[in-house]
This record gives C-alpha cells, sequence and structure tokens, in this order.
C-alpha cells in the first residue's frame, strides 16, 4: 500500500520547478557576478595579506565576524520554525519550515566561511586539528557549528525525500539530468506508510536534538567573546542575548523570504496572511525581549562603572559609536514594534518592511558589539587605543556573501518544492488520513 | 572517582582537541547514514498491491 499525500495545490507548488523565465536567470547572473566579485577579493587578500583591510592591531576582528555572528544568528530560523514549534505542536508552522530550513542551510556556510575569510589563508584551519586545546572556545565552537551544519542538512534533507519522490513521479517534462537527479535523491522512496510513520518518528526525535543543538551553537558563538575578559564581552548575559537576537532576526529573515517567494511563485493559497500574523506575533514577543536583555546588559555595566568597561559605554552611548548604536536600537525596537502593532496586522507589506529593518538593525547590533571593545580593549595602555573602518575587500566580500546565500536560495527553489507538499496535504481538511502514521495535526489555527 | 579532577585535567592539559571536533562530527554523521537508512528501508518489505488499493496521488 501508498499513501502518497494529495494536495490541492500541487500544481501551484510545483510551477517553479518546471521551469524558469528570464528574469530568473538574469537575477542569477546578477547574483553570480557580485558572488565572483567577492571571490575576486578575497583572491586579492590571499595574495596581499590580511594588512589590505581595515584590521590593524587592535581591532583583529572586523566585519567578517560581524558576518559570522550575523549569519549563524539567520540560520536559527529554520531550526526555530521546524524544530521548536514542532514540539511545540504549532500545525500552522507546516507550509513555512522549508524555507525556513533553507535559510539556514544557505547562511550556515557563509557564516563559518566568514572565519576562514578572517583567518586570511583558509589552510590555517587545519591548525585547529593539529594543535587544538579543548579549553580554547574556539574549539568549542567549530565542534558546535559544523555539528549544527551536519545535522540542519540531514534534518532538511529527511523531510525533503517524499517531495522529491513526488518531483520524480509527477515531473515527466523536464531535462533528463533533473529527472534522474530526483530518483537518486529520492532513495526510492515508495510513500510506503511504513516510511513516513519511521520518518516522523526521527523527526521528532531530531527536533529535540536541533532545539538543544541551536542553543548551544549561539552560546557557544557568544562565549568566543564572553569568554576573554575584554570591556562589554565578559558578562554572563551575553549567552542569551546573542540567542535571542539570532532568533529575532531569523523570524525576521523568514517573513521576507516567504513574502518574495508568495509573490514571485504565487503561493498566495499556500501562504495565507494568517501566516504571517502567526509569525508578527512571534516578532513582537522577541522584539520586546531583546530589549529587556539590552537593557539588563547596559545597566548592569553602568551601575558597576568599572573603568574599561565605562568607556566602551560611553563610545557607544555618545562617543564615536553612538550613531550606530542608536539607530540600531530604532531599527531593532521602535520602529519594528510600532509598525508590528499599527499598521502590521493582515499587511504584508508592513510586515516585510519591519522584518527588513530588524535585518538591518541586527547587523549593526554585532558591529557595535565587537568594534567599540576591539577599539578600546582593557589593556588599552598597553596595546593601544585602535580605530576601525571596513577597506573596499571586506565590502565586496560581504556583499558577495550576501549575493552567495540568495543565489544558492533561488537556485534550490528552481529545481525543488519551497513548500512541503507532504505535511501540508496531511493538514487539509476532508483528506483521507493514512494509517500507521503519526496523527496529522488540525488546519492552521493561527489567529 | 574525582570526576571533577578529571575535568579539571581535560581542560588543564594540551590536547589533541582536533580530534574531538572530527570524532563528534564522525559519530554524528554514522548516525544520521544508518537513520536515514532504516528510514528508506520501511518501504522495502511492503506487500504487492491488491486490488482496491490504489494510490492517491494525482496526475499532474
Amino acid at each position: 500500500m501508498t499513501m502518497e499525500p494529495t494536495h490541492q495545490n500541487l500544481n501551484a507548488i510545483l510551477a517553479p520547478v518546471r521551469g524558469a523565465s528570464k528574469k530568473v536567470y538574469l537575477l542569477w547572473g546578477i547574483l553570480l557576478a557580485l558572488l565572483l566579485a567577492g571571490g575576486a577579493a578575497w583572491t586579492w587578500q590571499y595574495i596581499a595579506g590580511l594588512g589590505i583591510t581595515g584590521m590593524n592591531r587592535p581591532v583583529y576582528w572586523g566585519v567578517y565576524i560581524t558576518n559570522f555572528v550575523f549569519f549563524i544568528g539567520l540560520a536559527h530560523s529554520g531550526t526555530f520554525i521546524s524544530a521548536i514549534l514542532r514540539i511545540a505542536g504549532q500545525s500552522w508552522r507546516a507550509p513555512l519550515t522549508r524555507a525556513a530550513e533553507a535559510i539556514t542551510l544557505f547562511s550556515l556556510p557563509f557564516g563559518a566561511g566568514s572565519i576562514i575569510i578572517d583567518m586570511g589563508h583558509p589552510e590555517r584551519i587545519l591548525n585547529l586539528v593539529i594543535y587544538g586545546r579543548y579549553q580554547s572556545p574556539i574549539l568549542w565552537d567549530v565542534t558546535a557549528v559544523g555539528l549544527y551544519m551536519l545535522s540542519s542538512v540531514v534534518f532538511f534533507y529527511l523531510s525533503l525525500i517524499p517531495d522529491i519522490a513526488m518531483c520524480r513521479d509527477h515531473l515527466a517534462n523536464v531535462p533528463r539530468w533533473q529527472h534522474r537527479m530526483y530518483e537518486i535523491l529520492a532513495l526510492g522512496w515508495n510513500h510506503s506508510p511504513e516510511q513516513y510513520h519511521r520518518l516522523e518518528k526521527v523527526l521528532d526525535g531530531m527536533a529535540v536534538f536541533m532545539t538543544m543543538l541551536v542553543v548551544t551553537v549561539h552560546t557557544v558563538v557568544s562565549w568566543l567573546f564572553g569568554m576573554t575578559v575584554q570591556p562589554g564581552w565578559h558578562t554572563a548575559l551575553i549567552g542569551p542575548f546573542f540567542l535571542l537576537g539570532a532568533i529575532l532576526s531569523g523570524t525576521a529573515a523568514v517573513v521576507i523570504v516567504l513574502s518574495v517567494l508568495r509573490k514571485a511563485y504565487r503561493l498566495e493559497k499556500v501562504l495565507p496572511v494568517r501566516l504571517f500574523n502567526s509569525l508578527r506575533k512571534l516578532l513582537i514577543t522577541f522584539v520586546l525581549g531583546w530589549l529587556y536583555m539590552m537593557i539588563a546588559e547596559h545597566l548592569t555595566i553602568g551601575y558597576g562603572s568599572m573603568t574599561e568597561e565605562m568607556v566602551v559605554l560611553n563610545d557607544k552611548f555618545s562617543g564615536t559609536y553612538s550613531t550606530i548604536f542608536w539607530s540600531m536600537t530604532a531599527l531593532v525596537f521602535i520602529f519594528p514594534l510600532l509598525i508590528f502593532i499599527f499598521k502590521g496586522k493582515n499587511n504584508i507589506g508592513w510586515m516585510v518592511f519591519a522584518s527588513i529593518l530588524i535585518n538591518i538593525g541586527m547587523w549593526l547590533e554585532r558591529f557595535i558589539v565587537i568594534i567599540p571593545t576591539e577599539v578600546s580593549p582593557r589593556l588599552v595602555s598597553w596595546m593601544g587605543q585602535g580605530a576601525y573602518a571596513p577597506a573596499l575587500p571586506e565590502i565586496l566580500i560581504t556583499v558577495a556573501c550576501f549575493a552567495g546565500m540568495i543565489l544558492l536560495y533561488a537556485i534550490f527553489t528552481r529545481y525543488f518544492p519551497i513548500v512541503p507538499i507532504w505535511e501540508t496535504a496531511l493538514q487539509q481538511t476532508g483528506l483521507p488520513q493514512p494509517t500507521g502514521v503519526s496523527p496529522a495535526p488540525g488546519p492552521a489555527s493561527s489567529d | 572517582m574525582d570526576i571533577g579532577g578529571l575535568v579539571k585535567a581535560f581542560f588543564d592539559n594540551a590536547g589533541p582537541g582536533g580530534v574531538i571536533v572530527l570524532l563528534v562530527i564522525g559519530a554524528a554523521s554514522t548516525i544520521y547514514y544508518f537513520l536515514t537508512r532504516w528510514i528508506v528501508s520501511g518501504g522495502r518489505s511492503r506487500r504487492p498491491a491488491t486490488q482496491g488499493e490504489h494510490t492517491q496521488g494525482t496526475d499532474v
């Protein structure tokens, strides 16, 4: 017996996979050009050395590490939507799981890659393997991020297998190589109830593991900073603060991506407005949580009035970095919260605008956490006062990282269904539920 | 057994940290490989479809 799910919007979901317009290929071309420009900048940096960047003594980490923290943060979207909401039994998340997981999958390589770019010479990564000592947070980070990348790929792929099998079975008019690709990646999936039963079981188990992993990953990323005794970094709050910021920017990224997919592939029926309303509620909660963390951290530091800490704090509040700091606060908290409360409900355009602001603000937040501390380190009398402004190679490589992530995403949506067919099909009311499979969740009940 | 001492020794002594990274990633890869095989093998032992048991797929 097979139990291939039926889906009333199957045609709409598979439409982008059947073919693409010239506009899509034009977009690929532009993104590829930006990626190549970044590749050229990296080659320039490889040959000339890190001296051509804005980094110097004592500012050893610049926008590359900002990008690293930002991309790893974006990567939390997929795990949050798929794993945490899965455990919480939130059935409305089903149509957007793959879009969110794809953000995870395609932002992680650029997060991890930013570390390698920051090393100057990539072969230096071998030093970690050969000489690594486990008391170093860098090694914890390599372990956590490596395991997270691997687990994300597996989690993503497992839930994709039934849909790849559907592409194999239903898409007859695609090029031979594309069909062959589906055959190989489907691993002989034949929609048997036992396969679905086992798949659900493993995904449920992995969801718990992924939830633990997502907390570990961003906490460990924050400990790269927190385990030093530098002003502004050495605080126990840095772990949860980083984690909450990551989930905030990741969820905001999901709103942006979903709205683009909805518009570009005409998925209005599959991605209804109520999904966005549910995400809006989550974002309001996260924005308020982020503000709480922000106040708690800065108030504690301010009341301590330790000399080195106050230099950095004053730099952020009223000194060199005050413009960035207050812009970041407005972009992450003030504007989005006002938009979500007064304009966002049932209005995707406003929600997307607020989500873009949040992500710009979160990138600035990563920058403002890293740079002011590096410029005024604890041993400033010995290391000297620093200064930093990103140079051309850093800007080009940063743009290339974003372009590369979007390019990978665009290529994926061209060849694979971005809305999970089997998971959403099981949700539709009125369809027969197969025996031997975990009970399908009820109809979406977001608002 | 002095577990605290053992943990301290682990962190205080120079050691092949890279090996631990590789072990963790390697162990996870092995587990995921067998999990994937187990899921997919659920469809191999199914009996042949009898009359009246049709697939529910749609013709697209």
